[in-house]
């Protein structure tokens, strides 16, 4: 909330592609989040409170134990399915250290797809039920075919190109290669190139679907005061945002915002909360699992009309130097690493930080975008100066 | 019946009191409200405008209209290694058109598949694994502007 709390530590493992890290998760959460308290300058008993998302490998408790933790105040996880709750989770750390359940809090996600299977993947034996009986019997199984669908749509509704597509990839890569981080670095992408690549679904081509990764990362929530009195410059959190339209939660397409308006009432909320409107962003990171979902997220959070997203992106408009919405500077879920979204989060802080290897000169108001996959969305904007 | 678009261990929906209807009956059936007269899909345990959980399953005249299209071309699973590549669609019925049916247009070109274009309901049968029931799963086949205008089992038309 504006003025209550702050991000004061980040941490990340290196990142890998699928299966190729040599440590396990719970190593590499280990790494993650006491490389976090460490860049906060705080210490193990400091922290009191953790916050996940995602069905997970790890009860976040035990791993509290595993990571040598203090005493636990404050224990949460999101609702939503993939990285959508990423911005929730860190508004639900905001939330407890506003009320005062507990002072420091840790937002984690760290996967390990070599061990848990690629989410790539559907490779299930059990019989599909629920809303799942009335999509995978019809090869509707994986990710990316669930996707494909949402963006054909938005696409054939509002006269989208495949161009729009090339230019979330692009940008991502064109700024993954100044990242040492990413698992992309060194790996540039021409038009040429994504246009050649091979069909997934379509209209996604290979460049269009985020990576499949191992590694970890986390974020330290931490109260005002304490967020003065730490070693970073606080990244403060102006306002945080999960929501969804009434009929949003309907399964199998039959949701009412389908192909688009999943993100709109998030933004609504956002922008009231924090008072600027999205022309005054400087920086944002926006959960890319697949690159024309962002189209739907830019339009339904408020940047542009749908029909008018692709000129929005096209050009240089997403580069960090001199584009009009300088967009995932680390190189995204595509092309820097696929954390479920939260390496957006400490990229986001980093911004604010002025700490970025594609630094936005003089950025200010940071914001990371998590949605429109598996509803609720949410969103959190960061602002480099106290509200 | 036609044959299963997928292979034979491309795994089967678990079927429940209220989803039996759309995947045993062989006609295109849609879940309604007892209460509100609301019809849904997917059906569900609760009405999501009423909130009854009293329902009639009542037959649509399986005419339906692509929504929507995928050519999926990846085999993200070993068991659709060599059934790629296939067509994912969402139809919706002509007398639902607010509801939408996630399934697969079999016998015809990909080209042809197009947001819509016309199709029919038909239904492939599968021996439940688990039980003796017996699965027709709904499928589609484009309707031809042909077949359409000479349907026989439609009344004649006045044009006055």
């Amino acid at each position: 909330m504006q003025g209550t709390t702050a991000v004061t530590g980040i941490g990340e493992s290196q990142y890998y592609r699928a299966g190729r890290s040599p440590h396990s998760a719970a190593a590499m959460a280990a790494t993650a989040v006491h490389a976090a308290i460490a860049d906060a300058g705080l210490s193990v008993d400091d922290v009191d409170g953790i916050v996940t998302y995602h069905p997970d490998q790890h009860d976040s408790a035990q791993l509290w134990s595993w990571l040598g933790l203090g005493e636990l105040r404050f224990s949460a996880k999101a609702w939503g399915g993939g990285g959508n709750s990423g911005a929730s989770a860190v508004q639900i750390a905001d939330a407890a250290v506003t009320a005062g359940y507990a002072r420091n809090v840790v937002v984690f996600r760290s996967l390990h797809q070599g061990a848990e299977g690629r989410y790539g993947r559907y490779n299930q034996t059990a019989r599909p039920a629920r809303g799942d009986a009335f999509l995978v019997p019809f090869g509707a199984a994986m990710p990316v075919v669930k996707n494909a669908l949402l963006i054909k749509k938005f696409m054939h509704t509002h006269g989208i190109s495949q161009e729009a597509l090339a230019d979330i990839a692009l940008a991502d890569y064109f700024h993954a290669q100044r990242n040492p981080r990413a698992v992309m670095y060194g790996k540039p992408l021409t038009r040429e190139a994504y246009h050649a690549s091979r069909w997934i679904a379509e209209p996604l081509h290979l460049y269009d679907c985020c990576q499949e990764s191992d590694g970890a990362c986390a974020v330290i929530v931490s109260s005002a005061a304490q967020a003065r009195d730490l070693r970073r410059p606080p990244a403060w959190l102006l306002a945080g945002a999960t929501g969804m339209n009434s009929g949003g939660g309907v399964w199998a397409f039959n949701d009412t915002d389908y192909p688009s308006g999943r993100l709109a009432p998030v933004g609504r909320q956002l922008w009231e909360r924090a008072g600027v409107r999205p022309s005054d962003i400087d920086v944002a990171q926006f959960y890319e699992n697949f690159t024309g979902s962002t189209l739907i997220a830019i339009s339904d959070i408020g940047f542009c009309e749908p029909g008018d997203v692709e000129a929005f992106v096209s050009g240089k408009n997403l580069h960090f130097d001199g584009g009009v919405l300088p967009f995932n500077t680390s190189g995204g879920n595509i092309a820097e690493a696929y954390i479920h979204g939260l390496q957006l989060m400490v990229e986001a802080v980093r911004q604010v930080r002025g700490t970025s290897t594609a630094q936005v000169p003089g950025a200010r108001l940071s914001l990371f975008v998590a949605g429109p996959g598996t509803p609720p969305s949410s969103a959190v904007l960061l602002s480099a100066e106290a509200p | 019946m036609t044959e299963r678009y997928f292979h034979a261990d491309w795994p089967l929906p678990e079927i429940t009191a209220v989803n039996r209807a759309f995947f045993t009956t062989g006609v295109l059936t849609l879940q309604r409200c007892r209460c509100c007269a609301r019809a849904q899909h997917p059906p569900h345990e609760i009405c999501h405008h009423c909130q009854s959980d009293k329902f009639d399953y009542v037959a649509s005249s399986g005419l339906g209209t692509v929504d929507n299209v995928t050519i999926v071309h990846h085999a993200g699973d070993r068991r659709l290694a060599d059934r790629v590549p296939y067509n994912v669609v969402i139809v919706t019925p002509d007398d639902h058109p607010e509801l939408r049916i996630v399934g697969n247009v079999i016998n015809a070109d990909h080209n042809a598949i197009t947001i819509g274009a016309p199709v029919r309901c038909v239904f492939t049968e599968v021996p439940d694994p688990d039980t003796d029931e017996t699965l027709r799963l709904p499928q589609w086949e484009l309707r031809s502007v042909r077949q359409r205008s000479t349907n026989r089992s439609a009344p004649a038309t006045s044009t006055g």
